[in-house]
């Protein structure tokens, strides 16, 4: 008996916005990603036999997507051909400005930040799907989408009481998932 | 004294919820008061209260998105449709 089982009517539920957000910062393009994550449910079913149960459903997932991620790059590189660079520094005119562009903008927000919180974020996504699971969706619709508070009521026909405390409850076990394995 | 202390002096439960509430900007000037005023002499909800703002820039940091509840939606019918042409195979 495998330690992990796939279970594809859950997999939505359960990891879409997380592979959203994976994929998201990857091809900065919502469309795309869309197809790509479409992508990734198709092959993971077609393959769903080859999955021994080693990893979580999640990792399988990701590793798929990671495939895709990859292909799509290098189709889009064909595409283009040589990438062509052109480096036009022996104008007279700017002799020796260069060297001032050369520096590096402190004020960039580099690549390596991009990505530390976007792993910030999958932790947290990770972190909730250890909580309640409408207990998650009420906080992330809060949360992420910033809905009102009046609206999510009537969405999940809480009370606004209701929903503090269920918020309460999620952010404290957020942040003790996240005290736990990322602070 | 007494109703005046019932319009300032909040317990715990209710500090933690003003808190959460300050979180998404929906507390109130007075809950905000009542709140500060709780947070002068209880130390386990200045822990809280700190905590808690450490989790809302995490949040803002990490930028999360959802994904819209349609392309859910057209992703659950995908992944059911597939399923029926494996079983017929």
């Amino acid at each position: 008996m495998p330690a992990n089982e796939l279970d594809p009517n859950k997999w939505v539920d359960k990891y879409s916005d997380y592979l959203f957000n994976y994929t998201i910062v990857r091809v900065n393009d919502r469309e795309v990603a869309n197809d790509l994550i479409s992508e990734t449910f198709l092959a993971a079913q077609k393959s769903a036999k080859y999955f021994k149960g080693e990893a979580s459903e999640r990792t399988w997932l990701i590793s798929i997507l990671k495939r895709k991620i990859i292909d799509y790059y290098r189709k889009i590189n064909s595409r283009k051909g040589q990438a062509e660079v052109k480096v036009n520094y022996s104008d007279d005119y700017n002799e020796g400005e260069w060297l001032e562009e050369q520096v590096a903008d402190q004020f960039d927000r580099t690549a390596e930040d991009e990505m530390e919180n976007n792993e910030l974020g999958l932790a947290i996504l990770e972190c909730l799907d250890s909580i309640n699971e409408k207990h998650a969706a009420i906080f992330k619709r809060k949360t992420i989408d910033g809905a009102d508070t009046e609206a999510i009521c009537n969405e999940f026909n809480i009370t606004p009481s209701n929903l503090w405390v269920i918020i309460h409850r999620a952010r404290t076990a957020l942040a003790a998932c996240l005290e736990k394995n990322w602070f | 004294m007494s109703r005046m202390s019932k319009l300032f002096f909040i317990d715990c439960s209710k500090a933690a919820e003003c808190c959460n509430k300050s979180q998404y900007e929906e507390a109130g000037t007075l809950e905000k008061m009542k709140l500060l005023i709780h947070l002068t002499f209880c130390k386990a909800c200045r822990r809280f209260s700190s905590k808690n703002s450490k989790l809302t820039q995490a949040l803002k940091k990490s930028k999360l998105q959802s994904c819209p509840e349609e392309q859910k939606q057209a992703w659950r019918e995908q992944i059911k449709k597939e399923f029926a042409e494996d079983n017929v195979r």
